[in-house]
């Protein structure tokens, strides 16, 4: 740096919007407005405007899978099979399509036509009913919603979950996703989790997980059967991966986090900062 | 420096906080570009995890810091010189020297007994009143039983004023950053990563036996480290557990539908109304 001290490199406008962007996409759940904040005064004014800003809005939610309150009350997820455009989203409870603000959230009655493939409407149907169920169980928290869609013969399932806390310096999510081809006879699944959690008082630690669920091939005679049997398989998957968490926490304190750093030392006594002490201890240990 | 500034750089600060800890350097190479005017507020301000170097004289390795960096040479704490060579790079004194190189020893100790492996430094620098120094850690795992890769690294910075012949007092300021990408095929690509950093002051004896500069510096940075290790995995990796068992519960029940758990749920609320509530947290 003392070579160029008098001279400032500046990146261009573009470049500068690259790092933002960047900045926004790796949000933690929750804090993205927080962080476009920040971002926008780091900036030239008006660089970041609001149009660019909700289109990093709307990547950023379509990738996490963002839970948002629908015109018919029904909270439902913004993922991108169900997207009509960039505005313009499917509630898959209803059928009904609606317009969304990326930035503020708020959602509005639209009468585009869906996009949605009907062709396996019965599945589909069977199975969002099915994964409604599922999220009451299993997610605690009311900021959770199953969006199932159809497009191009293939049924795509998503299920989202968010809690944030920020007055209390935390925020988290749960999501996955799920894709169901169709072949003669079978219905093939597979998908992934992702997990991420922020705990920020006077710090800054995050778990970050992302993974994929085993692949499985089934058999149905029933619309009823079809959804049960992916349920199963979800509720199976998810449940693996959070009791392999559990598993991991139980066991951080001695294992994971002792590989890094030791709690004390072998001999459970503190160092003696002692030059003679630390010498005399080298040579017995030769 | 102006408000104008000042709020850039808390902005930045802020930042940092909601940033992913495993992708310090990532997320502080952005700030630099879009903030190239405050690069040494930034540098300051800003704690990365450290960079290493070998000394070629020695076959030894050591971490690299502003604070033993001349131009864009980088002093060893084991061989007193810099790679690569300078004519004429900053060294401290004799005296300085001196402690410096039982620092160094002592530190070497003390990174083996608790993490039984990594490099570590010392370097010392003259104050008008004292004297300062950085205690520097970084430990880096492969392919360990629990750890597919992981880095952990400490950055302790001690600022000793002699206060009398026989005390003096410690402002030590300590970063550390962590990141762990967990070895467990039922978590798939697990990474825990973290970030705490925190200060202390205290005033001790000073004399030639068990209380010398070093053995008071040693002291405090071990307690400090271990607390913050503690804290580390009980108040905030811990924290992540509840934040995420507060999204999804892992029970075994069966699911019941949607409208018997609304149900269930609006009894529960219209009990809750009724009820003092301390806070939202969990």
């Amino acid at each position: 740096m003392s070579d160029e001290e008098n001279e400032v490199e500046e990146i261009t406008d573009e470049e500068k919007l690259q790092i933002a962007q960047h900045f926004l996409l790796s949000s933690p759940p929750g804090q993205f407005q927080e962080i476009l904040s920040d971002v926008r005064k780091l900036l030239p004014d008006g660089l970041l405007g609001e149009p660019l800003a909700a289109g990093i809005a709307r990547a950023y939610n379509t990738k996490t899978n963002k839970v948002v309150s629908a015109p018919s009350g029904n909270k439902v997820v913004l993922a991108s099979a169900g997207e009509i455009d960039p505005t313009h989203y499917v509630d898959s409870k209803t059928g009904a399509p609606f317009a969304v603000d990326h930035l503020s959230l708020t959602t509005l009655e639209d009468s585009s036509p869906s996009n949605q493939d009907s062709s396996r409407e019965g599945e589909r149907a069977a199975l969002q009913s099915a994964l409604d169920d599922y999220v009451a169980s299993r997610f605690v928290t009311e900021t959770a919603a199953a969006g199932v869609f159809c497009r191009d013969g293939n049924i795509i399932a998503v299920v989202s979950g968010e809690r944030p806390n920020l007055r209390n310096f935390w925020s988290g999510k749960w999501t996955s996703s799920w894709n169901i081809t169709f072949s003669p006879g079978q219905a093939t699944i597979s998908g992934d989790i992702k997990v991420h959690a922020h705990y920020f008082e006077d710090g800054n630690v995050q778990l970050q997980t992302t993974k994929q669920a085993p692949s499985t091939s089934f058999t149905y005679s029933s619309e009823g059967e079809f959804a049960s049997q992916i349920v199963s398989h979800i509720n199976a998957s998810e449940g693996d991966l959070q009791g392999g968490l559990e598993d991991m926490y139980a066991n951080m304190n001695d294992e994971t986090f002792r590989a890094m750093r030791r709690i004390m030392p072998v001999k459970r006594t503190k160092m003696e900062w002692n030059v003679n002490s630390v010498r005399m201890n080298r040579q017995v240990r030769k | 420096l102006t408000s104008f500034i000042m709020d850039k750089i808390s902005c930045s600060l802020a930042l940092m906080r909601r940033l992913p800890p495993n992708k310090i350097e990532q997320s502080l190479s952005g700030l630099l570009n879009l903030l190239p005017e405050e690069t040494d507020e930034l540098l300051q301000r800003v704690d990365q995890p450290l960079e290493e170097a070998q000394d070629p004289d020695s076959g030894r390795a050591y971490l690299l810091c502003d604070y033993n960096r001349d131009g864009d040479s980088y002093r060893s704490p084991w061989t007193n010189k810099y790679f690569p060579p300078l004519e004429d790079g900053f060294l401290p004194s004799e005296k300085l020297r001196a402690m410096e190189i039982e620092a160094n020893e002592l530190f070497d100790s003390y990174r083996e007994l608790y993490f039984e492996g990594g490099t570590s430094s010392v370097y010392l620098w003259d104050l008008p009143n004292g004297f300062a120094g950085c205690f520097l850690i970084k430990k880096s795992v492969q392919n360990n039983r629990f750890v597919n890769s992981g880095c952990w690294d400490s950055i302790h910075v001690v600022e000793v004023v002699n206060t009398s012949p026989n005390s003096a007092s410690y402002k030590l300021t300590t970063t550390v950053m962590l990141s762990m990408s967990v070895a467990k095929e039922q978590v798939g690509n697990t990474n825990m990563s973290g970030s705490l950093t925190r200060q202390v002051e205290s005033t001790c004896t000073l004399d030639n036996a068990d209380n010398t500069h070093l053995a008071n510096i040693g002291r405090l940075i071990e307690e400090q480290e271990s607390d913050m290790r503690s804290n580390m995995n009980e108040l905030y990796i811990l924290k992540t557990r509840e934040v995420v068992n507060s999204i999804r519960t892992n029970s075994d029940g069966p699911i019941q539908s949607a409208s018997h758990v609304a149900t269930l749920n609006a009894a529960v609320s219209g009990h809750g109304k009724s009820r003092k509530v301390d806070s939202e947290g969990i």
